[in-house]
């Protein structure tokens, strides 16, 4: 039998140089930006743009001109018919300086757009979206509970409380580096946090307990069943038993994923890449950190109580 | 075969009939659509709700109508882009976006409306209510009059319409009828269904109007006072004999879609501002067309690879979970389009994280039922063990979202975030039909189907995977 948990400390040590990473991406992103996620200003405020081209265009095309200026995310809509050429840019407030360029780019990269017609305004945020405050509750909401169900659902299991300790560990782990993987884009590639990166965040935690409420079951089931087996060993065996489960069922989440990276349009690339980041972590941290966490935990309290019961 | 399969295949082959006959792209017939008594009469239509982000919608650019050097007032605009808001809210089921653009603009942007006549009445209309005494005139519904408050100038002059059926006579074109109450004097008033195309205004008036209204209803007792909008009369009835106090109930017959235009605009009040459509044009999806269009392709591409790797991984079980997921799928469909719930990126995503769940789920089954049939168990009693041990896991797993899902629904409502509130709606419903997948269509299928072939199979072991 193939033993995980005698080879915990390679785990250990590789979830922490990920996690420091991570941690250090955040503080770098702090340096930077002065958050540890750069917010994006969307459904909010900003400039809004409507531009009439020449010729059939490309939104991609589009895009990448205003991002060359410093623009990321912009958001680019077709206004009207096809044959109008026209699009609706949304970004974040754009000085004068930075129109003229963009304007500019367009002509050079994309095609010329007609000054007749062209419109460029302000818009105020829509009072009231409280989309960053929302995400965050539901964040603290679903942290709290989640644990708080393992601790219920395990509870006629020994020590509960420990199972739903370590799964809050692996969930934590989990959404560093997911966080991590996030601040490190928007340092390298410009990502910006809006709606979808906290509706990713809330999916990543939602499902980072399904592979350990799996093994954790089979814990439950496989102690009566093998008395009289250590604790790392029933572990080890309840890992083995169900990681065919775990890794089929991430394979098919990864399948649709990784197509989406691959093929898809660029404006749900974030999105889906954290999503996977945090899927893989999620599968990783199961296997190789939250259950052997456990074992540590449990092997400790059986020590303290040998040494107890000697003195 | 248990006594209770039968009734069980029934009960899914009626949900898939049910569920097709929901998701057929089709004109749905009017008693299908009556049947959605959850809904408010009018907006039961059995179609899908995609929101800005996925399909774009209508855009109107709305200016303020004053007089070219006429300061603009910043809070009055604000509260104008606020009303409007909350007349575009009541229009459809995503989320609009309504901003204020420069000093004189608001932008609207309406989803999955493509027809500019549908809203742009409600849209830009001013809302004012006034009361007008009649006398002895008995107005008909949709009567345009001349009143003696001054008020905003009309987009277009007010020309007396000639009422069509009416017993009395006519209005004189000159007449001009007195403003009894207005907007201003009105605390509250609301449009209530009490019947087929019968509805009841009801109304509370400001403290300080009570008292001239009780004297004036005591002094024309038996008289009409009619109720216009936008100086269009929705009702008219003789005032009782009795004095009306602070407040009251009209009548008034009006079909259901008048109805519906005009509790929308009596909820949230008047402009304090005239607003006027300057521009009306579609718009695109929000996450880009080509965008949607590349991801769609991709999303299929991944879920053909997940129906194949099911049945090469699981062989005759991951086929029938194939067809469960089909059968997932379609249920999910028919409820977004009954519930109803929006076609949104967060909502979409709350129905990929249910399909996965229910993978899941089908996967701890048969992983417990392959280990069944290698200790040596018979079939049927190998599937019942299967499923009966996976089914804690099962559960937890179900449970354990269920409870986020529902705190995101609740937060997302509160704080009127749509992303956030209709991704935990539709986990709420996902994980439940995934529930129902999972231990009712899937273990009947599996059941019957090793029933059916219980020889044939034993012959033909590797179709099992053991």
């Amino acid at each position: 039998m193939f033993n995980i948990i005698e080879r915990r400390s390679w785990f250990f040590l590789a979830s922490g140089i990920l996690i420091a990473l991570s941690i250090a991406a955040l503080i770098i992103s702090t340096v930077r930006f002065g958050l540890p996620l750069r917010i994006s200003v969307e459904p909010t405020g900003g400039s809004l743009f409507v531009l009439t081209f020449n010729e059939a265009v490309n939104e991609d095309g589009i895009r990448v001109v205003f991002a060359d200026h410093g623009l990321e995310g912009a958001i680019v809509q077709r206004r009207g018919a096809p044959e109008e050429h026209t699009w609706q840019v949304r970004t974040r407030e754009a000085t004068p300086d930075e129109v003229d360029a963009i304007l500019d780019g367009l002509d050079e990269q994309v095609a010329a757009v007609n000054r007749d017609v062209l419109a460029f305004d302000t818009v105020r945020p829509a009072i009231g979206t409280g989309a960053p405050k929302a995400a965050g509750l539901a964040i603290l909401a679903a942290a709290v509970i989640v644990p708080a169900f393992i601790w219920w659902s395990f509870r006629r299991v020994p020590h509960a409380f420990r199972y739903s300790v370590c799964a809050i560990a692996g969930t934590a782990h989990n959404l560093l580096i997911a966080c991590g993987f996030y601040a490190l884009m928007s340092i390298v590639a410009g990502w910006e946090a809006d709606t979808l990166f906290f509706v990713a965040i809330l999916i990543v935690i939602g499902f980072s307990v399904q592979d350990v409420i799996v093994v954790f079951d089979r814990i439950r089931e496989n102690i009566p069943r093998h008395r009289g087996e250590s604790y790392a060993r029933i572990a080890n065996r309840s890992i083995l038993e169900t990681i065919n489960r775990s890794l089929a069922t991430r394979l098919c989440a990864t399948f649709v994923m990784v197509a989406i990276i691959l093929f898809g349009g660029t404006t749900f690339k974030p999105f889906i890449a954290t999503m996977l980041v945090g899927m893989v972590s999620e599968t990783y941290s199961a296997i190789f950190i939250t259950v052997p966490l456990l074992v540590v935990w449990e092997k400790a309290a059986a020590r303290r109580a040998a040494a107890r019961a000697a003195a | 075969m248990r006594k209770s399969d039968p009734w069980r295949l029934a009960i899914i082959i009626l949900a898939v009939l049910v569920a097709l006959f929901v998701d057929l792209n089709i004109e749905h017939p009017d008693w299908a659509q009556n049947l959605l008594f959850w809904r408010p009469t009018g907006q039961r239509d059995i179609a899908l709700h995609p929101g800005l982000d996925l399909q774009g919608g209508l855009q109107v650019l709305l200016a303020a109508n004053v007089p070219e050097g006429q300061k603009l007032d910043a809070a009055s605009m604000e509260t104008a882009r606020r009303i409007i808001e909350n007349r575009a809210n009541s229009l459809g089921l995503t989320k609009p976006v309504v901003q204020a653009q420069g000093e004189r603009r608001i932008i609207v942007e309406l989803p999955g409306i493509w027809e500019p006549h549908q809203v742009t009445d409600t849209i830009q209309a001013m809302a004012l209510v006034e009361f007008v005494d009649a006398g002895s005139t008995f107005l008909s519904l949709g009567t345009i009059v001349e009143t003696t408050l001054g008020g905003p100038p009309m987009e277009e002059p007010a020309a007396p319409v000639t009422p069509t059926t009416s017993i009395t006579p006519t209005t004189p074109p000159s007449r001009v009828f007195e403003t009894v109450l207005s907007s201003d004097d009105l605390d509250f008033i609301a449009l209530y269904r009490t019947g087929r195309n019968e509805y009841n205004i009801s109304f509370a008036l400001t403290q300080e109007t009570t008292d001239a209204f009780t004297t004036y209803t005591l002094a024309h007792g038996g008289q009409y006072l009619c109720i216009a909008l936008d100086k269009e009369i929705i009702s008219c009835a003789s005032l009782p004999s009795t004095p009306l106090k602070g407040g009251g109930g009209i009548p008034a017959r009006l079909s259901d879609e008048d109805a519906q235009t005009i509790s929308v605009l009596l909820r949230y009040g008047p402009l304090p501002v005239p607003l006027q459509v300057e521009e009306v044009g579609s718009l695109g999806p929000a996450l880009g067309e080509t965008a949607i269009e590349r991801s769609g392709r991709a999303a299929i591409i991944g879920l053909i690879a997940v129906l194949l790797f099911l049945p090469l991984h699981y062989r005759l079980p991951g086929l029938l979970a194939d067809l469960s997921l089909l059968i997932f799928a379609l249920l999910n469909l028919a409820l977004c389009k009954v519930i109803p719930l929006p076609l949104t990126l967060p909502s979409l995503i709350g129905f990929a994280v249910a399909a996965l769940l229910a993978i899941g789920g089908h996967l701890s089954a048969f992983g417990c039922l392959r280990e069944e049939m290698r200790a040596g168990r018979p079939l049927s009693r190998a599937i019942e063990a299967g499923f009966s041990r996976a089914w804690p896991s099962i559960r937890d797993t179900h449970l354990v979202l269920l409870v986020p899902s529902i705190a995101m629904w609740y937060i997302g409502a509160t704080a009127a975030d749509d992303a956030i509130h209709w991704l935990g709606v539709t986990l709420l419903v996902g994980v439940l039909t995934s529930l129902f997948v999972t231990m009712v269509v899937t273990r009947t299928l599996v059941r019957l189907t090793f029933d059916a072939a219980r020889e044939w199979l034993g012959e033909r072991r590797w179709l099992l995977g053991i």
